[in-house]
């Protein structure tokens, strides 16, 4: 199976995300494969390594401690956010970004 | 490709002839031997194994069990992306392989190869028509007659109405339609259902046999042109529709209940559908006004003139109720607020509850009902390295004072977010116009573990987010003015 592939199934099958919205998440990686790679990475081992990839001053270790209620999924959509639109993560970051 | 055994059956046939699938299939210089039968495989999976895992992929899920995947296929998935010699040659090269990659089904490599054995040029002549014998399992499903679908043909069958609904203007559907017994008992059994709610309490039966909530909610939805009475009773086709019909009322204003969402399964697995989201994507790409990331510049002026109602004082008493009682504040806000967002004269009811997925609160539209999460909201605070507000005695434990801290103030953006959600879909003094854009994003809406940035960005959300977020600061900077008096 394909990467994109994995993290399609992945994304449907454990985490019950829709496939469309699977679909729309992997086109998000399409411009970061450092960030892809570790996702893989994650689904294979089931953890999310120290010292991964960067995306300013977030790793996806320290991500998921400042926001421990955050999904993993939505752990590597911020890595990507971070470098795509940084201004408006970091004030998600910064709010906690809670779901209301 | 979902196939009842019965489909299977089949007295071998000679290929007699040669067919436009051997001319093909020639170009392309597959073989069966099984040195090249690797080479068959590879050269599908290098020129279209995206394609095909993408499609394949999706439409495994589309309508589908997501625990259970059995591999639902439709053309028009299909059609929209390769060519029709391109989905001979992806055939051609599972078949002929016998070799297939384990995102694909067994079932569809099981049939292939028994066809291409016994009935080749048959088998190729449906399969240049149509790859995925949609046709066919119409026809199982429609041909029963025997009353309520099966779980698995009624998700079949949702499959195919939605994406084969020029199929049911053909001829051939049309002769299936006009089975006289199989309408009659898809017509028996919404009754069924209504007897059931009828038992429970849930609905009152009139003589026409309609309960008064659905002849109301029908008539409404008649009178609207978005169907026909007899539409919505008679033609169980029209089943895949529903939700654009339920969509349509909603939008309209006609005030769908819960119960006919319920009544035409158009539960909450719904919404985690492909068909649900791909529909929520192209209405975000039609209405950018809603879904477009933008600033605050466009809400301010709607956020600012309820927030301007609020006074000081209004703060300072919400504050000390705060400090007596989590919910004694949260008591005393909502009413103040309600007022003010025009939800005196048909308030939303208030519950505490737990979180479903994650969220701080909700406001759920059709039962109007708005839940705030306090274990959620206190859990947060705490895995976040903060502490839950405390609280101390004074007096000798005669009075207790809750600190007015972290959880206090979360608990106010919350209800204040929840209750602009309230005043959105239900309050006065909102606009036509601005109605129906809440309306558009209510009935379609981005979910936030979907995508964060997305929730976040669309209109009701945004404008919840503001006001919420802004009664929050207002009220840290009052309690912050009074400690420094």
């Amino acid at each position: 199976m394909s990467e994109k592939g994995i993290i399609r199934e992945y994304l449907v099958i454990e985490k019950h995300l829709d496939p469309f919205a699977a679909e729309t998440f992997v086109k998000k990686f399409l411009k970061h494969n450092d960030i892809l790679k570790e996702f893989l990475t994650v689904i294979e081992t089931g953890k999310i390594p120290e010292n991964g990839v960067k995306s300013g001053d977030w790793d996806a270790k320290t991500l998921s401690e400042k926001l421990p209620h955050l999904e993993v999924q939505n752990v590597y959509e911020f890595l990507v956010g971070l470098r795509d639109d940084p201004e408006s993560y970091l004030v998600y970051i910064a709010e906690g970004a809670p779901i209301r | 490709m979902f196939m009842n055994n019965h489909e299977l059956s089949g007295a071998p046939e000679e290929l007699q002839t040669k067919t436009e699938w051997d001319n093909l299939s020639e170009e392309v210089e597959f073989s069966e031997s099984s040195e090249k039968s690797s080479d068959s495989l590879d050269f599908i999976e290098e020129n279209y194994g995206d394609k095909i895992d993408a499609l394949v992929f999706n439409a495994c899920f589309d309508g589908g069990d997501k625990t259970n995947p059995d591999h639902y296929v439709t053309s028009t998935l299909l059609d929209e992306a390769l060519t029709n010699e391109e989905q001979i040659q992806m055939i051609d090269g599972l078949a002929r392989t016998q070799k297939v990659d384990r995102v694909y089904s067994e079932k569809i490599k099981d049939f292939i190869t028994e066809k291409m054995e016994h009935a080749p040029s048959e088998f190729l002549e449906e399969l240049r028509d149509d790859p995925f014998m949609r046709k066919r399992h119409a026809d199982a499903i429609a041909g029963r007659g025997d009353g309520d679908l099966k779980e698995d043909e009624r998700i079949l069958y949702e499959l195919f109405t939605r994406a084969d609904e020029d199929f049911y203007e053909s001829e051939e559907a049309r002769s299936l339609l006009g089975d006289e017994d199989y309408l009659t008992n898809r017509y028996q059994s919404v009754f069924n259902q209504l007897e059931e709610m009828t038992k429970k309490g849930e609905a009152k039966v009139d003589r026409n046999g309609l309960s008064n909530n659905l002849s109301s909610i029908l008539n409404s939805i008649a009178d609207k042109n978005l169907a026909t009475v007899e539409e919505l009773i008679h033609d169980p086709y029209l089943r895949g529709k529903h939700f654009d019909i339920l969509a349509a009322a909603d939008l309209e204003g006609v005030g769908v209940s819960k119960e006919l969402y319920d009544l035409w399964h158009v539960d909450s697995e719904f919404f985690d559908s492909y068909e649900y989201n791909s529909r929520l994507e192209q209405r975000a790409h039609e209405n950018p006004d809603i879904y477009e990331k933008r600033g605050v510049e466009d809400i301010d002026e709607v956020i600012n003139e309820a927030l301007e109602k609020i006074s000081m004082r209004d703060y300072e008493e919400v504050l000390s109720a705060y400090e007596k009682d989590l919910r004694k504040g949260d008591e005393l806000l909502f009413a103040k607020l309600l007022p003010i967002l025009g939800l005196d004269k048909n308030p939303p009811k208030f519950e505490y509850g737990k979180s479903g997925g994650g969220e701080s609160g909700c406001y759920i539209r059709h039962e109007h009902r708005m839940v705030v999460c306090e274990e959620l909201i206190r859990d947060k605070i705490v895995k976040a390295g903060g502490a839950p507000d405390t609280e101390r005695k004074m007096l000798f434990g005669l009075i207790k004072r809750r600190e007015v801290g972290a959880e206090a103030f979360e608990h106010m953006n919350v209800v204040a977010h929840e209750l602009w959600h309230a005043h959105q879909w239900a309050g006065e003094g909102v606009s036509e116009e601005q109605r129906k854009k809440y309306q558009e994003n209510f009935v379609y809406y981005m979910k936030g573990r979907n995508d964060y940035d997305a929730y976040r960005a669309q209109l009701i959300e945004r404008e919840a987010w503001a006001f919420g977020g802004r009664v929050e600061a207002i009220a840290r900077f009052v309690r912050k003015e009074g400690e420094l008096r």
